[in-house]
């Protein structure tokens, strides 16, 4: 019976009903918030019963017995309200449940299935809710292994798949010459060559093309850049396409021309890019039949491009996509000229011609070459002819394949990792799937309930994963180097990322099915209780095999990223024969129609110079007619008297041709081995008038291995008849075409008058960069008709000639780096649950006096063990599958010890930090507790 | 079928109904029963606390603390949306369950 309370003055009061409730209530299972509220509402309802007794005039006591009277069965009311909580708790799931049961129990087939489903996914959610962080790592662990795939796959596809931008694609082949005898691939044909190809009945079309900048000037007399390509006239129907506006060009576009000026009268003829049409003359419609201002003279529109026009040629031929004009490659094929090589050569073949059959032909010219011209001979000519796809995807190939199988690779990884934490998962639940199996819970049902479990953490996963794509989609195409060609926006592939899904769903459904049913099998079988019931259904086994494949997996990544580094290193550290620092690039053209004798060129080359050399901060000036590293050089056969002495030119050697300005070496830093630089008098001379050359230590080594080559003769074929120039300097070599790998020796003419476009260099004191204005503003107020472009540090040229390799770098390196993270924490794990499996048995070995150390030592061998078999099956699988990134690796082998043994002992020691975790833990072990568990 | 909860149903018809007149409290609500019954059906807060608590948590009714001057502070409740359909409802099947006893006790003179 509760007590009255007495006030101080003697008066008694009324019991404290709040205190009252909470002595008879007890509401374990419901939050204390609503225990508080319900305390709250119930004491006030017995106040006010007292209240209405006293009311009604009865004395306290009696009063307060009426109120107590209302509530007798505590239990019952407990009981009550906990079922109300609870209810409401959980009142989503189940009104959609009983809707779905009465569903089912009324209408009967799909609704009870349907109602199956929402309960398991309704168990999923609430047994993955109740470990957060298994669950946010499932879902992260998958999520980056499908995200990258996705991403990678993407991209791949997108490059290597898709359809070129023309009509009927599959019919378009490009035609090189691979030049045997002197190192040379992917060499232009001459027009003489075309005239022999369209001769075979294989080709529908076959059409040349060789670009060069050109510039066209504004009403403000100022001029800007363009990218034009000549092309002969066939050139629309070869690649099938049409004009947006106007025409392209027809065989009269093509016909020479008695006289060569270009004139007002006798203008060019052009076809203009889309979006010079609509960026320069705003899409103008009457701009077809026009006549507009080109550097090299007047020239009449006669077309439009369409819009999503691109050229899509093999980058590495120096062929952009972007092209702002084309112009008719004019020619009397009759005379066409068979010994200078600079046509592209695209064709179509004929309808049902196949690819062998054209190729078949194209032998029989080549061995028709060999006997007819010797210097087709001389060189090895080798006709090659490569679908215009796989041309333009040649170089990017390798690199897209080898980041696609480092994707799947870490797919796989993350795909174990998962399955070996589900794993673990389902022995940790052991005990409650056993007694649900004991207690008659069906089999079938105990795997769907694991079943769904995994599938909504797949599912959960591909969400994030295809958000994670997403950007990672992004993170690509930013740094993606230029030799990605753009067949097709890339984006997502939806159906490649379903598929990836699917594959992700298919694995962890598996991974889970496995173990769950060798559980759910024998859990009748008396192993009821039995912690080890994973062990002694080899799961034990399992899980470590899991771990030696993540292991070995990862390591795999691990070496490819050492190698790709190792390979950036020697790239970085690769001489380039010249210092990219402090010196500001750019291009300059000048309109070829007013500067149109050497003379005048001459003398606006010498005026920009010392205009550029008066600039504050600026040491030293040169220019040459293609910097290193950016762009196509031209080149052609040389030789000595020994090379000739046979009276064959079957022993002429390629170098690659570079003319340049007094003092470019020095501007350049690049280093004189021997005898001296230009002098003025070297460039003004006539060509033919006493040539000199300077060549490269290649050369020079090549060419007189045992003498030196200053004041030796070379014999040159860059014009005809060829020269004889003397040998006056000898230079290290410059880096030309690539940073890294074989690269051709040159030869550098003296004197830059014959083009109109010119690359400069001016070596800074500071910041290349903050003279670009002044650079600008100096060259626009000597004629306001110079094309000024490309004004950049030297050193932006060379990280893009280095951007494919350190793209591939960084990926591969991330990949790896995820790929080990991944194998980690799959260590991690299955020490740690062999740590928690082994509980008793340390703790009685510590009881029985082993010391801490040996236990620690004791976990940590058997971990290392595990680590050290999956790096010897990884150290064996490495040396087959290093084979994918030979192509892609510079100085450094493919069998590079150190990598392998590196990333080994680096994995080694990661995973020694991975299993000191668990192992301290079991060394912490309290036996006096361990042994009372399981009790 | 008439579903079990038939009998606890009753109870939580003649609280949504009560609450469909106008706002109450929980004491209120039970004095009303016992005197509308005449005394018939005897007011217990055994019973109608988790009867209030249980329409709460379903959201047919919701509760809030009022103190007005001069008077003690009182959890009034009202009647949602969704409780007024509840009601209706709930009346349907009571007074089905109504007729379908009277059915079987009087039996039609067919």
């Amino acid at each position: 019976m509760p007590d009255p309370q007495s006030t101080a003055d003697g008066h008694v009061q009324s019991l404290d009903w709040r205190r009252y409730v909470r002595q008879h209530l007890r509401l374990p299972k419901v939050t204390s918030e609503r225990e508080i509220a319900i305390v709250d509402e119930v004491s006030q309802l017995l106040e006010e019963a007292y209240l209405e007794a006293r009311k009604e005039g009865l004395p306290q006591a009696a009063a307060e017995r009426r109120a107590q009277q209302h509530i007798q069965a505590w239990e019952e009311l407990q009981r009550d309200l906990e079922q109300s909580e609870s209810r409401h708790q959980r009142a989503v799931g189940t009104r959609l449940q009983d809707r779905l049961n009465d569903l089912g129990s009324s209408r009967g087939g799909g609704w009870q299935a349907l109602a199956s489903v929402v309960l398991d996914l309704r168990f999923a959610q609430r047994s993955l809710r109740k470990a957060p962080t298994f669950t946010l790592m499932v879902v992260l662990l998958l999520a980056l292994g499908v995200g990258a795939n996705i991403a990678i796959l993407s991209v791949s596809r997108a490059v290597l798949m898709a359809d070129l931008p023309y009509d009927d694609p599959g019919r378009l082949v490009a035609i090189w010459q691979d030049l045997e005898n002197r190192d040379v691939r992917n060499y232009p044909s001459a027009p003489g060559d075309l005239v022999d190809y369209r001769q075979l009945g294989a080709f529908e079309q076959v059409a040349g093309m060789f670009s060069f900048d050109h510039s066209i000037i504004g009403d403000d007399q100022t001029a800007s850049k363009l990218r034009v390509v000549q092309v002969t006239t066939n050139f629309a129907e070869t690649l099938g396409f049409t004009a947006h506006r106007g025409r392209m060009f027809g065989d009269e576009d093509g016909a020479p021309r008695a006289n060569q000026a270009v004139t007002t009268e006798q203008p060019l003829r052009a076809v203009l890019s889309y979006q010079l049409w609509r960026d320069r003359f705003g899409a103008r419609e009457d701009l077809i039949g026009d006549i507009v201002r080109f550097g090299a003279g007047p020239a009449e529109i006669i077309g439009i491009l369409p819009r999503d026009f691109k050229l899509l040629l093999n980058p590495s031929t120096g062929y952009g996509e972007s092209v702002d004009a084309l112009l008719p490659y004019r020619v009397n094929w009759d005379e066409a000229p068979r010994t200078s090589w600079f046509l592209a050569t695209v064709a179509r073949l004929a309808p049902g011609v196949s690819e062998a059959e054209a190729k078949t032909q194209l032998k029989g010219v080549e061995a028709q070459w060999w006997v007819d011209f010797p210097v087709n001979r001389n060189a090895g000519t080798r006709i090659r002819m490569v679908s215009l796809h796989d041309d333009l995807v040649e170089s990017i190939r390798p690199a897209l394949l080898t980041l696609s199988a480092a994707a799947l690779l870490v797919l796989l990884v993350a795909s174990i990792n998962v399955s070996g934490i589900v794993l673990v998962r389902v022995a940790r639940r052991l005990q409650e799937l056993s007694i649900r199996s004991a207690l008659g819970g069906e089999r079938s049902r105990l795997l769907r309930l694991l079943l769904t479990e995994s599938i909504v953490l797949a599912l959960l996963a591909s969400i994030v994963a295809t958000l994670a794509a997403g950007f990672g989609l992004r993170f690509l195409l930013e740094r993606v180097p230029d030799e990605l060609p753009q067949l097709a926006p890339i984006a997502i592939d939806g159906s490649l990322a379903l598929v990836t899904i699917m594959i992700c769903l298919v694995c962890s459904a598996l991974a889970t099915l496995v173990p769950a049913l060798r559980v759910t099998g024998t859990a009748r079988l008396g192993l009821l209780f039995s912690r080890g019931a994973l062990s002694a259904n080899g799961g034990g086994k399992v899980l470590s095999g899991l771990v030696i494949t993540q292991v070995a997996l990862s390591l795999l990544l691990l070496v490819g990223a050492g190698l790709m580094s190792r390979s950036m290193a020697s790239l970085l550290a690769a001489d380039l024969g010249f210092d990219p620092q402090k010196t500001l690039t750019l291009e300059t053209a000048i309109p070829g129609s007013r500067y149109d004798t050497p003379e005048k060129r001459r003398a606006l080359h010498a005026e920009l110079r010392r205009e550029f050399e008066s600039l504050p901060g600026v040491s030293a000036v040169s220019s040459i007619e293609e910097l290193p590293l950016s762009g196509s050089a031209h080149q052609g056969p040389y030789g000595t008297e020994r090379e000739l002495a046979d009276g064959d030119e079957g022993d002429l050697r390629q170098a690659t041709w570079r003319r340049i300005a007094t003092g470019y070496f020095e501007t350049a830093r690049t280093q004189f081995l021997e005898g001296r630089d230009f002098a003025r008098a070297d460039s003004e001379r006539p060509p033919r008038e006493d040539p000199v050359v300077i060549v490269d230590s290649v050369l020079a080594r090549k060419s007189w291995p045992d003498s030196s080559a200053v004041g030796q003769k070379l014999f040159i074929k860059n014009q005809t008849p060829p020269i004889w120039a003397e040998v006056v300097g000898v230079v290290q070599q410059q880096r030309h075409e690539r940073p890294f790998g074989d690269e051709q020796e040159a030869i550098y003419f003296p004197g830059l008058t014959n083009g109109t476009r010119m690359d400069w260099l001016l070596r800074t004191d500071a910041e290349p960069q903050q003279l670009a204005n002044a650079v600008r503003k100096k060259a626009l107020a000597i004629d306001p008709e110079i094309t000024i472009d490309a004004v950049e540090p030297f050193s932006a040229i060379v990280s893009r000639s280095r951007a494919a390799s350190s793209f591939l770098t960084t990926l591969i390196g991330l990949f790896s780096l995820l790929a080990t993270i991944l194998a980690l924490c799959g260590l991690w794990g299955v020490i740690a649950q062999t740590v928690r499996k082994r509980h008793r048995e340390l703790g009685l070995r510590l009881a029985l006096g082993a010391s801490r150390l040996r236990v620690l030592v004791d976990v940590l061998v058997r971990g290392l063990t595990l680590v050290a078999a999956g790096l010897v099956v990884g150290l064996i699988l490495a040396v087959p599958t290093s084979r994918l990134i030979e192509s892609q690796l510079i100085g450094v082998g493919r069998g590079d010890l150190t990598t392998y043994f590196g990333a080994a002992v680096l994995f080694l020691a990661i995973a020694t930090l991975a299993c000191l975790g668990p192992a301290s833990l079991a060394a912490r072990l309290d036996p006096a507790i361990t042994l009372r568990q399981d009790e | 079928m008439f579903s079990p909860e038939l009998k606890k149903g009753g109870k939580e018809l003649l609280v949504l109904s009560l609450l469909d007149e106008c706002d109450r409290h929980g004491y209120d609500i039970g004095k009303l029963i016992e005197e509308r019954s005449a005394g018939r059906l005897v007011f217990q807060i055994s019973s109608l606390y988790p009867t209030l608590s249980r329409l709460e948590n379903r959201g047919w009714i919701s509760g809030r603390w009022v103190e007005k001057a001069g008077e003690r502070r009182r959890r009034f409740y009202r009647l949602t949306k969704k409780g007024r359909a509840g009601l209706r409802e709930t009346t349907a099947n009571w007074h089905e369950y109504i007729s379908a006893m009277q059915q079987v006790l009087e039996p039609s003179h067919a």
